[in-house]
């Protein structure tokens, strides 16, 4: 019964990711409208900031952005008009942004008026952002391990923009008024020695969901059989003059707190 | 309904009662004295006939009178035996293995014929070595690939879990190893089945037509029966393949048998496909025990324990697999009733450790289940199965605790669902008449959601809304929650089964329905089902699926062995569940309030041409088909998905055509050839791209309205059989293979994201295997 097997050898030829060329189909051009009205954890005046562009062919190279379309907020009997800082960028500052007051924005392009109304969602500090030595799928990575305490009183979701198109959502429902501490993976294209601004942000249930299905979206979940079957995003924005062409994007009210984070060569 | 039935039968079992006799026994194979099954036994130059059962033993009732009965089985030599049937008899009977020198056609007549006749349609058979000659990627024979090649039978893509039959999802196919469900029938997202192949004796894929006996899947039943052991010696085999090897050991054990299997792939599989020293690897151990208490009585222990883990660096490990034990008692009551109790304990479990985020998290589902059938053969034309089956539940949706103290995660346990389910049914076969037999049955369930605390509620009971003003779906604020008693759900649902068999002299035509209900859903939101995708049970906002399958067919064989089969179904599924845009589906304590109900419809046309006999044999199968979504809504003037429209479901093929050679022309060398070709996948291209928080996001159009490209793909493979082996006894064997011989780049998925270096858009095409030689040695002793 004791018998030997033989050793046998091993050609492998493993199949991986590669880019093609893929015809895909063309959509009409969309509006999409990026708006952030944001003011520091527990500061009482914050800033809006709205980027307007349309939807671009796929393999295109550049964001047509729109200008000269008027942006405005409109809160209890205020209105502020915000002004285009460059090309597709509005910006309006000082604005006094409390608890449960009603924004309402109001952007128009060639005459098609599109509105959204939101409240503001708190959030909470980053206590640190200091790097480490791990990696998980390449050696190139940059570790930033990053802490910050939930406040068990206020919201239960947070978006945070890492930067270099490296956003990250996360929610308290496992970790509710204690102190998160987590690591996030920058890949090789991350500049050291950079001073970084990392952003945390409330958000609402709504904001999160959107964000999560955008991450994944931009191909930032990796892609590939286990990622999540994908369709048309839609935000919070809509077009009065016809509810059917509604426009991409996001209006958001938020508390945001930013800490440079600065990478160093390992 | 059932109580007429029931005179009808017991009538017609007296009528011809005084005139007939039974002859009954078991099947064995003269060298390892292992039962076997589906072997076909009947009286020359009779229309009577049958098959053995799912434990290897037969019963016939025939007229009085003298015969010569047939037994006769693929890979074993045909045996007549003479009798003069005057009482009722016990006949066991064993086979002796073809030899391989002796391949020369054999004697068919009117066996294949028998089965041809048979009452029933759309079911494949397939013996364990059938599916060890077919090549496979990575030198590993794999029941799951084989049955792909059959009309009808596909899966998702490379890298997808399971198989899709007939436009049903993978969750819809019950896959019973040793009458126990397994809830995941893959090993590395896939790459593998968790079927031991040489631990197995049989394989049954019902596509429709599904007997009374099996319920609870929507879509298709896979039995799958692991072998006793040999009783006669201990014997071995085993092999050593490239990635992966195997052994097996068997032999008797006091009055019975025992066998003991075990399969395991080294550790560094998936390295080059993450270009990384990760780990990836499985393992599984199949075993089973038979003891003769008796004549009359035996037991069978049974058991499979299988565990993949996949691991990035230690900072995630991610560890899932099934547990079975299953314990059976055989009764041979008297030549005409054998009966048959299970106790079955089957697990889940799926647990990921991601260090990095700081916890741990083991999810699963158990469940036990007690049943007892019995067959009864009651006249020359008319034998029934019953059966009463309960199975408890318990689904555990995620047990979290922190990895270290400073993770700041808490400890939380997710909600855990309780369900029971019992069920009884009734099945008949009978011949009407010397051309038309039937075989109609009814299936009683009754499914309970147990009392569990915080089930939610919620407004009008609807725990979905749908935003106007923002036109898309939302999730219902709950209103309070349930009180234990009233967190219960009760559904009870009858299901007809039925098959017409009107049989010609050399061909049959044949037409079945079924209803099959489904009281679990597997929730997945990924392009190919994973281990994560979420089991949850029907209850108060989940209704069970349920699918009415109609199915016509024709069925003709010839002499030589050559036969050609052709079938069409359609089939209707409501209440298949599809998520909401943007839904979370990992550890949400609701799903209810992500989930639209809708249906699904599939139709098709599947041909099948086999030849069975000569130096040259094969299959080749074709199929041409449609499977289809539509989600309405909830009735608020809302859209639904895909605004109500139908639209591919994610496992839609137009054209399958797949085929398979073998060629023997000596006793030493065996080759055999696969070719599959299909219509891409249903996927969601983008359709523009645009700037949000200085990121490029790729713009997706309407669901699965564009397709992945056409799939095609050409596998080879060797058996050499050496005259002389290394050991006297042992018997050896080459076996060399390589998949994807012009090694094309089949798309599994393409993804669409930012090329980093250049900051330009790009598709990028995920290929999982291009050619890949490999080579098995496998021997036994």
């Amino acid at each position: 019964m004791k018998k030997y097997i033989i050793i046998i050898g091993l050609f492998l030829f493993w199949g991986c990711e590669d880019p093609i060329d893929l015809e895909l189909p063309r959509a009409e051009q969309n509006v999409v409208i990026d708006a952030i009205l944001w003011r520091p954890v527990a500061a009482s005046t914050g800033t809006l900031e709205v980027v307007l562009s349309e939807t671009a062919d796929f393999y295109g190279d550049t964001v047509p952005y729109i200008s000269q379309a008027n942006v405005s907020l409109t809160y209890g009997n205020t209105t502020v008009i915000a002004q285009e800082v460059e090309s597709g960028h509005y910006k309006a500052e000082n604005i006094l942004v409390s608890e449960n007051e009603e924004f309402t924005l109001t952007v128009t392009v060639k005459g098609i008026e599109y509105k959204a109304t939101e409240t503001l969602v708190l959030s909470t500090t980053i206590d640190a952002i200091t790097q480490g030595e791990n990696t998980v799928f390449s050696d190139e990575e940059v570790e930033a391990i990053v802490q910050f305490t939930d406040r068990p009183e206020i919201g239960n979701y947070y978006v945070m923009d890492f930067g270099y198109n490296n956003l990250f959502v996360t929610r308290d429902v496992f970790y509710n008024g204690n102190q998160l501490t987590f690591s996030f993976y920058y890949d090789k294209f991350f500049p050291k020695n950079t001073p970084t601004p990392v952003h945390l942000m409330g958000a609402d249930k709504n904001f999160y969901t959107y964000m999560q299905v955008l991450i994944s979206h931009a191909g930032q979940d990796g892609g590939g059989p286990f990622a999540t079957a994908k369709s048309t995003l839609r935000g919070n924005i809509q077009n009065t003059n016809n509810p059917n062409v509604f426009p991409l994007g996001y209006f958001r009210v938020v508390e945001r707190d930013t800490f440079i984070f600065t990478a160093t060569e390992n | 309904m059932i109580r007429y039935l029931l005179f009808i039968w017991i009538s017609l079992g007296v009528s011809s009662y005084a005139q007939s006799y039974s002859l009954s026994g078991s099947i064995t194979a003269a060298d390892t004295q292992e039962t076997l099954l589906g072997v076909t036994v009947y009286a020359q130059s009779t229309a009577l006939g049958t098959v053995t059962n799912n434990y290897g033993v037969y019963s016939i009732t025939l007229p009085k009178g003298d015969y010569r009965i047939v037994f006769q089985n693929l890979g074993f030599e045909t045996k007549v035996m003479e009798i003069a049937l005057n009482s009722d008899q016990t006949l066991n009977v064993s086979l002796t293995p073809k030899s391989e020198e002796l391949d020369e056609v054999v004697v068919t007549e009117d066996v294949e014929r028998i089965r041809l006749r048979a009452p029933e349609m759309s079911v494949a058979r397939l013996s364990s070595k059938s599916i060890q000659q077919t090549p496979v990627v990575l030198g590993e024979s794999d029941i799951l690939k084989v049955i792909q090649l059959l009309p009808g039978v596909t899966s998702a893509g490379e890298g997808a879990s399971g198989f899709n039959v007939r436009g049903g999802g993978a969750d819809q196919n019950l896959i019973l190893l040793d009458e126990a469900t397994v809830f995941n029938s893959s090993h590395l997202f896939g790459f593998f089945s968790v079927f031991n192949t040489d631990a197995i004796k049989d394989i049954q894929l019902f596509k429709g037509g599904i007997p009374a006996t099996y319920g609870g899947r929507a879509a298709s039943v896979l039995r799958i029966d692991q072998k006793e052991g040999a009783k006669d010696r201990v014997r071995f085999n085993g092999g050593l393949g490239v990635v992966s090897s195997r052994g097996l050991v068997e032999g008797p054990l006091g009055k019975g048998s025992f066998l003991i299997a075990g399969r395991g792939t080294y550790a560094h599989l998936f390295l080059k496909a993450f270009d990384n020293p990760n780990i990836a690897y499985f393992y599984d151990l199949n075993t089973k025990i038979t003891l003769s208490i008796n004549d009359k009585n035996r037991l069978l222990l049974s058991g499979y324990f299988g565990r993949d883990v996949v691991a990035f660096d230690n900072t995630f490990v991610n560890t899932y697999g099934n547990t079975v034990v299953n314990l059976r008692w055989n009764t041979l009551f008297s030549n005409r009733v054998f009966g048959n109790l299970s106790l079955i304990y089957s697990d889940y479990y799926y647990g990921l450790a991601l260090d990095f985020v700081g916890f741990d998290w083991d999810s699963g589902i158990q469940n036990l289940n007690l049943k007892y059938d019995l067959s009864y053969n009651i006249s020359e034309k008319l034998s029934i199965e019953t059966g009463i089956q309960t199975t408890y539940y318990n689904f555990n949706p995620g047990f979290i605790r922190p990895l270290t103290e400073s993770s700041g995660f808490n400890d939380n346990q997710l909600q855990q669902k309780f369900a029971a389910e019992a069920s009884m049914y009734l099945s008949a076969e009978h011949e009407l008449s010397p051309s038309l037999a039937m075989r109609y049955g009814v299936r009683l369930n009754q499914f309970n959601r147990l009392a569990q605390s915080g089930l939610e509620r919620y407004e009008k009971n609807q725990p979905i809304t749908y935003n106007n003003t923002l036109d898309i779906y939302q999730e219902a604020m709950p209103i309070g929650t349930y009180s234990k008693e009233e967190s219960t759900a009760s559904f009870t649902n009858i299901e007809p089964r039925f098959t017409l068999a009107y049989r010609t002299q050399k061909s049959a035509w044949k037409a079945s329905y079924q209803r099959v209900h489904q009281y679990l859903h597997l929730i997945s939101n990924t392009a190919s089902p994973t281990p994560l995708d979420v089991w949850t049970t029907s209850g108060k906002y989940l209704q069970p699926q349920r699918a009415d399958q109609w199915a016509v067919g024709y069925a003709t064989e010839r002499e030589n062995g050559n036969s050609f089969e052709v079938e069409s179904y359609y089939k209707i599924t409501k209440n298949r569940y599809d998520y909401i845009d943007g839904a979370e589906l990992v550890a949400n304590e609701a799903l209810e309030r992500v989930l639209l109900a809708g249906k699904g419809r599939a139709y098709g046309l599947e041909f099948l041409f086999k030849k069975t006999q000569g130096a040259l044999t094969g299959l080749v199968a074709y199929t041409l088909s449609k499977a289809e979504q539509q989600t309405d809504g909830i009735g608020q003037n809302d859209p639904g998905i895909n605004n109500g429209d139908w639209y591919n479901a994610p496992y839609d093929k137009t054209h399958d055509l797949s085929m398979s050679i073998t060629y023997k022309p000596s006793k030493h060398w065996e080759w055999n050839a696969n070719f599959v070709a299909q219509t891409g996948q249903p996927v969601t291209y983008p359709i523009g791209q645009y700037e949000f928080m200085g990121t490029r996001v790729p713009n997706y159009g309407k669901r699965n309205a564009q397709r992945l490209p056409f799939y095609h793909r050409l596998d080879v493979a060797a058996t050499l059989t050496p005259k002389k082996n290394v050991m006297k006894k042992a018997k050896g064997s080459w076996v060399f293979g390589i998949y994807n011989l012009y090694n094309r780049r089949n798309a599994a998925t393409i993804s669409f994201k930012e090329d980093r270096e250049t900051g330009k858009n790009q598709a990028y095409r995920l290929s999982i295997f291009g050619i890949v030689p490999s080579v098995t040695y496998n021997i036994r002793f």
